[in-house]
């Protein structure tokens, strides 16, 4: 049995530092919005919600075409708000776990679907990966008999390892007060981790590396990443 | 403990797949007139009290069966048909249409309902007596659920929307009026969907 039934997609901003006027899961690369590639990675999750906020109406549009059983989550507050206020709307009444994930992420398939493979309704699964974004967060990590275990988050302390915007989470791990999600869980620590490929769109430069991750994903789709040795990229 | 709550549904173009009044029409020679009448309501640019009671001026010469017989065959919306069916004491219909003409759907849907009244003579409609204030039927509901969900699709919804306490803009039959959605706490876009969310509040 799959244990993710849920699947939240934050989708509500818009992509100020890219520079356009369009809400930032409706940017393409190779003429696939970032948004049609996430439906694609959740496409056997049961249920997917998408929270919506800047320019709903076209991203309503946009990804009811696309898989027509989406439930969209308002946030019309989408610029005065954070992550986890989204978060809470969306699974509001709705006591159980559920798969968060950030509307900026480009996920490599392959490394997705290892992570939905070790979620569990037990505990809370991150997804974490090789450190490169520019203002990333970065996850202290230890091993445990063998897994990945995330110790602390840090904004300065460097580590091979960056919190990737991806989590399998339940509702109670959802607070008021919090920001972001990795805030949310800072209590819960220590928390298993999964690494996947992902590349964060948010400033220009994202989206070329973007680009060129989504390339050299196609021609070689990870197998498994080797956590012991780490790939820091710069 | 969580309440399981009540669930208020706009009948035409929510659960039923076409509206009502643009296939009474056809019975007319007014068809295009109606429907265009109709789509203003929708979007709100004529308040639908006006609009409702012009358009049942307009459809007085059909006969109240042969509206019945219309209202008898609309299309619905299976999942939400499917929905009412496994909870009908968790239904209710709020519908500014007729009370005369939308019955034979109301006993396919089996739940309680709220509509607009008319007054009649034999076969033939006279007028409209009352038309329904969506909201007053979310605050009679209230009296006995602590929670009422709200779904619909057009500018009457909106006053329903604003006293329940979760509203769904529904899109199944053509993307919801901008001032419901903007009322609205979730969009739906299919009766599928609809009822996944339904089922989790």
């Amino acid at each position: 049995m799959q244990a993710v039934d849920l699947a939240v997609i934050a989708a509500a901003g818009l992509g100020s530092r890219l520079g356009a006027a369009t809400p930032k899961c409706l940017v393409k690369i190779d003429g696939r919005t970032l948004i049609e590639r996430q439906l694609d990675l959740v496409r056997d999750v049961p249920e997917v919600r998408v929270i919506v906020g800047f320019r709903e109406a076209d991203v309503i549009e946009h990804v009811s075409r696309l898989r027509p059983d989406v439930i969209f989550v308002r946030n019309p507050d989408f610029a005065r708000t954070h992550t986890i206020h989204s978060l809470r709307m969306a699974v509001k009444r709705r006591s159980g776990w559920f798969l968060a994930i950030d509307g900026d992420l480009v996920i490599e398939p392959a490394s997705f679907a290892a992570f939905l493979r070790s979620c569990s309704t037990t505990d809370p699964l991150l997804a974490v990966g090789p450190s490169g974004t520019e203002d990333g967060v970065f996850v202290q990590t230890e091993r445990d008999d063998g897994d990945l275990v995330v110790t602390g988050f840090s904004r300065e302390e460097r580590t091979p390892y960056e919190w990737s915007g991806l989590a399998h989470l339940h509702d109670s791990h959802i607070r008021y007060g919090d920001r972001f999600v990795f805030e949310a869980l800072e209590e819960r620590l220590p928390i298993r981790a999964a690494v996947i490929e992902a590349a964060e769109v948010d400033t220009p430069q994202d989206l070329r590396r973007a680009r060129t991750a989504v390339r050299a994903w196609e021609k070689a789709p990870a197998s498994t990443i080797d956590v012991d040795a780490p790939l820091v990229r710069r | 403990m969580m309440h399981s709550p009540v669930f208020c549904f706009d009948l035409d173009g929510t659960i039923t797949n076409a509206e009502l009044l643009p296939l009474i029409a056809r019975r007319t020679d007014l068809e295009d007139e109606i429907t265009a009448l109709t789509r203003a309501t929708i979007e709100g640019d004529i308040p639908f009290e006006t609009s409702f009671r012009l358009r049942c001026r307009l459809l007085a010469d059909v006969p109240i069966s042969s509206v019945r017989d219309i209202a008898a065959d609309v299309p619905l919306n299976e999942d939400i048909v499917e929905f009412i069916h496994a909870r009908p004491e968790s239904c209710a219909v709020a519908t500014g249409n007729l009370d005369v003409w939308v019955e034979p759907i109301l006993e396919r849907l089996g739940c309680r309902a709220f509509s607009s009244t008319a007054v009649t003579v034999g076969d033939v409609l006279i007028g409209v007596d009352r038309a329904l204030f969506k909201a007053d039927a979310v605050e009679e509901l209230r009296t006995e659920h602590p929670l009422v969900v709200a779904i619909g699709d057009g500018m009457n919804d909106v006053p329903m929307f604003e006293a329940a306490d979760v509203a769904v803009a529904f899109g199944g039959v053509h993307p919801p009026a901008q001032a419901a959605r903007d009322a609205s706490d979730f969009v739906a876009m299919n009766g599928d969907g609809l009822c996944k969310l339904l089922t989790s509040l």
